[in-house]
């Protein structure tokens, strides 16, 4: 079996970050609109007005992008932490078992 | 061009600003979560095998995206910063009454120029930013702007990569150039001390070996002056901040206490004869930290000082020509306009402090390019290069003059009139030395008493830093509370 080199707990922390920062960048794409809509609204019958309506969708669009691409990486890290526990685990309980064996 | 000025009339620069700060909020966010997975990457760096590098080139991927959107974010927010003033000027203007019709059509041609500019600004504000550290010919202004759109992964790796070129460029927040500055003395100290050790290994015969010694020598003096002196400001609060760090020549210093680029009050501490980059960086800084001190003693307003040994400050030999004063003046002015290039907020009100030659030196820079202080202060000075306060381009009110009874320098008017002189226009204020100062002291060092801790001279050379100027005591008058 290959060494994995890593402890499972620091997939499962790095998995936890990366769905903390995924919660991050969603309550960004939510205030993204408003805060730009503050700035249209200040500036009625303008170009940046409707610059910032413009602004608003495309900067939405990509950080909730950025967002599901964390969501991705949190779950499959978050499994891979799962998985590595259990082969852990699973291989910990093997060698008791033929260490009791021998005895 | 339209001519309609009626849009502009409901314009609210104040609210559009509460939009502004709500992004820049929100590109801070962004930073910080890009902070948070590179750190992740990093702790994942152990992990082997083909799923980890899989993993960890997506997560490096994922940040360095969310640090471009932290970019884009900030860009859109400063495209719109920018034109403030002008959507505030514009909104004035249209609401102003009694226009006649030529003022209404510069109205209406502001608002639409103001906005047009923004308008574009945020259109290309999702252009890939410029990862090159901008040309010697870009203006401070210009190269806060591109720091500010630049994402916090690509500065990360100027920083690692080119800290000497961000260290020396104007425009950069205080406390990049602290950094990238700090690196770079590292750095040299170690360059400077091997070459040092090299050097004395061999005997200097040729000319050239002579030379290499001397600049060697020369450039480590100013090195390590700054690393003790920096040093010994470890720990205190507000930090020291690395402003200018160059060793070519006779060496350019400027350390900053307090936060320079926020501070409602920045005073610039020049110092005079002597003190140069080799010799003049603990004592200067020793003065900034007691007026510091004695600042926030008189107001509860933010203050930084800047002690300023960014000029070649003349020996004896040098001392009698103006030559110097005025080089230092174009320098001072320059660094003055990096300084306000790099805040965020409100512009400072900024006092000039010149002792002895660096009076002159402030004088030069007076009368060097466009206003850049508020505030002057001329302490022991032989002279400003004027003959009027008019010259420097601020009122008596606004010039402050100091010399001590015994002082010799002052009087001496080598450099134009003395600007104590009543002719003169600026305002007299009382400079007497500590209480606790022996008499044999004070006749002897009566031209370098005026920053003693506890001194009528420092409480108002800091009631002029922290806009109090109209509370100084004049000499004769009864000394003010000491608070």
């Amino acid at each position: 079996m290959p060494e994995l080199y890593v402890e499972p707990q620091t997939l499962a922390d790095a998995g936890r970050t990366l769905a903390t920062e995924r919660s991050v960048l969603s309550d960004v794409a939510d205030a993204l609109a408003p805060a730009l809509g503050v700035v249209a609204a200040a500036l009625p019958g303008s170009r940046t007005a409707v610059a910032a309506g413009h602004t608003a969708t495309t900067l939405t669009a990509a950080v909730r992008a950025a967002a599901a691409e964390l969501d991705q990486l949190a779950r499959t890290v978050t499994a891979a932490a799962r998985d590595y526990r259990v082969v852990e685990q699973t291989t910990a309980a093997g060698i008791e078992r033929d260490g009791r064996a021998a005895t | 061009m339209t001519t309609d000025a009626r849009p502009a009339e409901q314009w609210d620069a104040w609210s559009c600003g509460n939009g502004v700060s709500r992004l820049f909020g929100l590109a801070d966010d962004l930073d910080r979560a890009y902070q948070r997975l590179a750190v992740t990457t990093a702790a994942l760096a152990d992990w082997r095998g083909s799923a980890a590098e899989r993993a960890r080139d997506r997560i490096r991927v994922a940040a360095a995206r969310v640090s471009g959107l932290a970019g884009l974010v900030r860009r859109a927010a400063d495209a719109i910063r920018t034109g403030l003033p002008g959507i505030a000027e514009a909104a004035r203007l249209a609401t102003a009454p009694a226009q006649t019709f030529a003022e209404a059509q510069d109205a209406a041609a502001l608002a639409a120029s103001v906005d047009a500019r923004i308008a574009t600004g945020l259109a290309t504000a999702g252009a890939p930013p410029a990862p090159a550290i901008p040309p010697r010919s870009a203006t401070p202004a210009e190269v806060a702007r591109w720091w500010i759109a630049l994402p916090p992964h690509l500065r990360r790796q100027l920083m690692d990569r080119q800290a000497a070129a961000l260290g020396r460029l104007a425009g950069l927040p205080a406390d990049v150039r602290d950094e990238a500055n700090r690196r770079q003395l590292t750095r040299l100290l170690a360059r400077l001390r091997a070459e040092r050790d090299r050097l004395a290994g061999s005997l200097p015969t040729i000319p050239l070996q002579l030379a290499r010694t001397a600049i060697v020598r020369s450039m480590l003096t100013i090195a390590e002056s700054v690393e003790r002196t920096l040093a010994a400001l470890t720990g205190r609060r507000p930090p020291a901040r690395l402003l200018t760090l160059d060793l070519a020549g006779t060496g350019r210093v400027a350390i900053g206490l307090g936060d320079v680029d926020q501070a409602q009050n920045v005073a610039v501490l020049v110092p005079g004869m002597g003190d140069d980059a080799g010799h003049g960086v603990p004592g200067t800084v020793g003065r900034a930290v007691d007026l510091l001190a004695e600042a926030s003693r008189q107001s509860a307003q933010s203050t930084a000082v800047v002690a300023w040994v960014g000029y070649a400050a003349p020996g004896w030999r040098q001392v009698p020509f103006p030559t110097r004063a005025r080089s230092g003046g174009r320098m001072l002015t320059s660094d003055l306009a990096t300084l306000a290039a790099a805040r965020t907020g409100e512009p400072a009100h900024v006092t000039l402090i010149g002792h002895s030659y660096g009076s002159t030196v402030v004088g030069a820079a007076m009368q060097a390019g466009p206003r850049r202080a508020d505030d002057l202060v001329l302490l022991g000075s032989p002279g400003v290069l004027a003959d009027r306060v008019g010259q420097l381009g601020l009122s008596g009110r606004h010039t402050y003059v100091g010399e001590a009874a015994l002082d010799p320098i002052a009087d001496t008017g080598v450099f134009g009139a003395d600007p104590g002189d009543g002719g003169f226009g600026a305002t007299r204020i009382r400079v007497d030395a500590a209480p606790g100062r022996p008499w044999p002291d004070r006749l002897l060092a009566a031209h370098s008493q005026y920053f003693d801790p506890g001194s009528e001279s420092l409480r108002n050379i800091a009631l002029v830093v922290v806009g109090r100027g109209s509370d100084v005591t004049a000499p004769g008058a009864a000394p003010g509370a000491t608070s």
